[in-house]
């Protein structure tokens, strides 16, 4: 039994333990457990699927493979994995949920307006030309598919960067 | 490095936690604990760890420090390393030579 | 009338209105206006401009959604899907990457203790 504290810990809260008020940390947390207190951490939080945790969550990333009723925010990403029950709002970059997963909430992404690609019209709609991600290069005259390279291409410019296929 | 069976707990030493702990499993506590700790079995203040409770154990063992009162049903050691401020009573006490107490101790006495 | 091959609105097609059918469909083009395929899954691809309530029985977003999504079985987000409204149905998964703001409604069974 290790009694000197070292970096990069992690913490796994047993299934027996159940933790009522208030909890902070700055490494990763497993919960098995039942957590009704605010949780803010720096780090990681993996709710097992044993794992309750009844209170909002600020944290690094989150995986859910348990269950939480609250407002979950990461500064990373929110996983909801196929065994994970999330009832709350949830708030980061980055969200997944998997298939099996059960979700109840609002989400939202800070990075929502950023555009991913180039950027997409309003979506109001422009004069004929379909949103061009710069994967596609539309609005061909007589409709045809027209795939340009992958990302990074300027397709916009009228200059076409890497091949055109005509399906 | 986490532990992957439900035998016991670890909170480690980055962990602040205000509120009430309670655990049916071996609990070693490495960081802070500010309120109430009912655990129903071993009970193990490291040497980083820092309570401020009131403490309901089976067995206590205590390294770091300890300040509240406490409760075992088996005993509580006071390590070389540690310090309790408050209270004891259990039916066994043991203080280690270097161990700094402050407060009552009642064991059972018949 | 087969169901075997899809409709399809393609990519310079834009349609402003009601849209719906009994056969499964993917979109390409633009679609504003309301969407109902009760029975049907939709695939609205990349190139895909939906500004529309959708109401499906699956519906797989790759492309670009302004409205409200009702399925009765599953509702798909891929990575390169970027969707603003509310999204209603039994099984909802969202890929890594996807940009989504909205609520989201799901069955969630809650463990008899929370």
């Amino acid at each position: 039994m290790s009694d000197q504290p070292k970096g990069g810990t992690t913490t796994a809260i047993g299934r027996t333990i159940v933790i009522r008020g208030k909890l902070r940390s700055d490494e990763d947390l497993v919960v098995k457990g039942r957590i009704e207190a605010e949780i803010t951490s720096s780090k990681g939080l993996h709710i097992e699927s044993s794992g309750v945790v009844k209170a909002n969550v600020s944290v690094q990333s989150a995986r859910i493979s348990g269950t939480v009723v609250g407002n979950v925010t990461a500064a990373a990403k929110i996983e909801i994995a196929p065994d994970g029950r999330v009832v709350g709002d949830l708030l980061a970059p980055r969200i997944v949920i998997s298939e099996g997963a059960a979700f109840r909430g609002r989400i939202d992404m800070q990075n929502f307006d950023e555009p991913r690609q180039a950027a997409y019209p309003e979506l109001a709609g422009s004069a004929g030309v379909a949103a061009s991600p710069t994967d596609y290069a539309v609005s061909e005259p007589g409709g045809g598919a027209a795939l340009s390279a992958a990302a990074g291409g300027e397709a916009e410019d009228g200059e076409p960067k890497g091949k055109r296929k005509r399906v | 490095m986490a532990q992957s069976d439900d035998d016991k707990t670890i909170l480690g030493p980055t962990l602040e936690i205000e509120g009430e702990i309670e655990g049916d499993e071996d609990l070693i506590v490495q960081g802070r604990i500010s309120g109430k700790i009912s655990c129903k079995k071993n009970l193990t203040v490291a040497g980083s760890g820092r309570v401020e409770a009131s403490v309901s154990t089976r067995n206590l063992s205590v390294s770091g420090q300890v300040v509240g009162n406490v409760e075992a049903t088996e005993r509580v050691e006071v390590q070389r390393e540690g310090k309790v401020i408050g209270d004891i009573k259990a039916p066994r006490v043991i203080i280690a030579d270097g161990a700094k107490f402050k407060g009552n101790i009642e064991m059972g006495v018949d | 009338m087969t169901k075997g091959t899809p409709g399809l609105i393609g990519k310079a097609i834009r349609i402003k209105g009601e849209l719906h059918g009994d056969e499964d469909l993917i979109i390409e083009g633009r679609v504003e206006g309301t969407i109902a395929l009760k029975k049907n899954h939709l695939i609205l691809e990349r190139s895909a401009v939906i500004t529309a309530h959708v109401e499906v029985q699956t519906v797989t977003i790759k492309g670009q959604m302004n409205g409200n999504t009702s399925a009765s079985s599953k509702v798909e987000i891929t990575a390169e899907a970027k969707v603003i409204g509310d999204i209603k149905a039994p099984r909802i998964v969202m890929e890594e990457g996807a940009k989504f703001r909205g609520a989201v409604e799901m069955d969630v069974p809650l463990p008899p203790n929370v």
